[in-house]
């Protein structure tokens, strides 16, 4: 292995909302060195599994439903990249815009199908190509050939 | 007392080997040879019943006296001459996915040797074909039928943000989810996004130590 694309990432809970992703060499001794880091951000990743019963729930606070992610995920590639609504809007614009990948983990044929709509909403209402990757995707064989549109 | 027992069909650090039965407290235990699990098939060898080779591990011996403890984890980069002998098959990336620039005819296992210069392959095939362009003070390295393959990248591990899994004190820690907590106002993004690049590890340390500790406890 030359080369590795991380996301930041929580262990053993549902994955954090949103993160990005770098490219760096596995072999480099340290950031600074020649070709270390390939792509400081490959791209913007973030989750949609169903609420896992096993998984620890932080303290009061309920796991987020699949339907308030997506509709979390539709405001932010809907709204505007105005920095003063934060880092995470201009990222956001930035995947609507085709301008990165956003890889979304996912396993649910439903969910997929979902997002694919979503997809197709945004690109219409911002006349825009995305780039979307389902990561994971265990039921992606279910809408092989909706994907591959 | 305790007695279990367990039988294998070939050397048990083997790769490859499997219980061939297995007794826990005098009671022998059901296998899944109903599941289609092979048991000494294909083993009949004399070598699956040695040990496998062990490395004599004497360089890192060495190098740890040498640096205290510490020797640099950098990854050792040749730029003149390394041959590769005993090779079975070399795959190149080609103009429509990934091809064998040359692969070891299975039927007499004759395997190949590999030159390489400055990172480039400079000759690849059986035996004679690249004996001229072998120079005197080349690196040799046997590699045992083995096979050279353009490298993988890898996607979406914790590689590079986490040493050991488990271990917080070797890793980027747990980001703020915006959905089960508040994110830090100082951070004036209720999204709380960051970016790996921020926290990338290099040589991980920590990980090379954890999988020592890891041979070790399945060695003793």
């Amino acid at each position: 292995m030359a080369a590795a694309t991380s996301p930041p990432q929580a262990f053993f809970i549902a994955p954090t909302f949103a993160g990005l992703s770098a490219t760096f060499r596995t072999g480099a001794p340290h950031a600074l060195a020649d070709g270390a880091v390939i792509q400081r951000t490959s791209a913007l990743h973030c989750a949609i599994r169903r609420p896992n019963v096993l998984a620890p729930q932080k303290g009061h606070l309920q796991l987020p439903s699949v339907s308030t992610r997506i509709a979390v995920l539709r405001r932010l590639l809907l709204g505007d990249a105005d920095p003063r609504s934060g880092e995470t809007a201009v990222w956001f614009a930035r995947a609507a815009d085709g301008a990165l990948p956003l890889v979304i983990d996912v396993g649910s044929a439903d969910v997929m199908a979902a997002l694919l709509k979503l997809k197709e909403e945004v690109e219409q209402k911002r006349g825009t190509s995305m780039r979307l990757v389902f990561s994971g995707a265990a039921e992606a064989h279910l809408l092989a050939k909706e994907i591959g549109r | 007392m305790d007695a279990d027992v367990v039988l294998w069909d070939s050397h048990p650090l083997r790769f490859g080997a499997t219980p061939a039965a297995v007794w826990v407290d005098g009671i022998v235990q059901p296998l899944g040879t109903e599941i289609g699990v092979l048991v000494g098939k294909g083993k009949e060898a004399p070598e699956w019943h040695e040990p496998p080779n062990v490395p004599d591990w004497k360089q890192e011996r060495q190098n740890s006296v040498k640096w205290d403890g510490l020797p640099p984890l950098e990854v050792e980069r040749v730029s003149n001459t390394v041959v590769f002998a005993n090779v079975s098959a070399v795959l190149v990336r080609g103009a429509e996915g990934i091809e064998h620039m040359f692969r070891s005819n299975g039927v007499d296992h004759v395997r190949g040797v590999v030159i390489i210069n400055s990172g480039k392959i400079i000759c690849a095939g059986v035996s004679n074909e690249c004996n001229s362009l072998v120079p005197d003070q080349a690196r040799f390295i046997d590699l045992e039928g083995g096979v050279l393959a353009p490298a993988f990248i890898s996607f979406g591990s914790n590689l590079g943000l986490q040493e050991i899994a488990y271990e917080p004190s070797t890793g980027d820690g747990l980001p703020f989810d915006p959905f089960t907590g508040d994110v830090p106002g100082v951070l004036r993004d209720p999204g709380g996004i960051v970016q790996a690049a921020d926290a990338l590890e290099f040589q991980t340390r920590n990980a090379l130590y954890a999988l020592l500790i890891l041979r070790q406890v399945v060695l003793s």
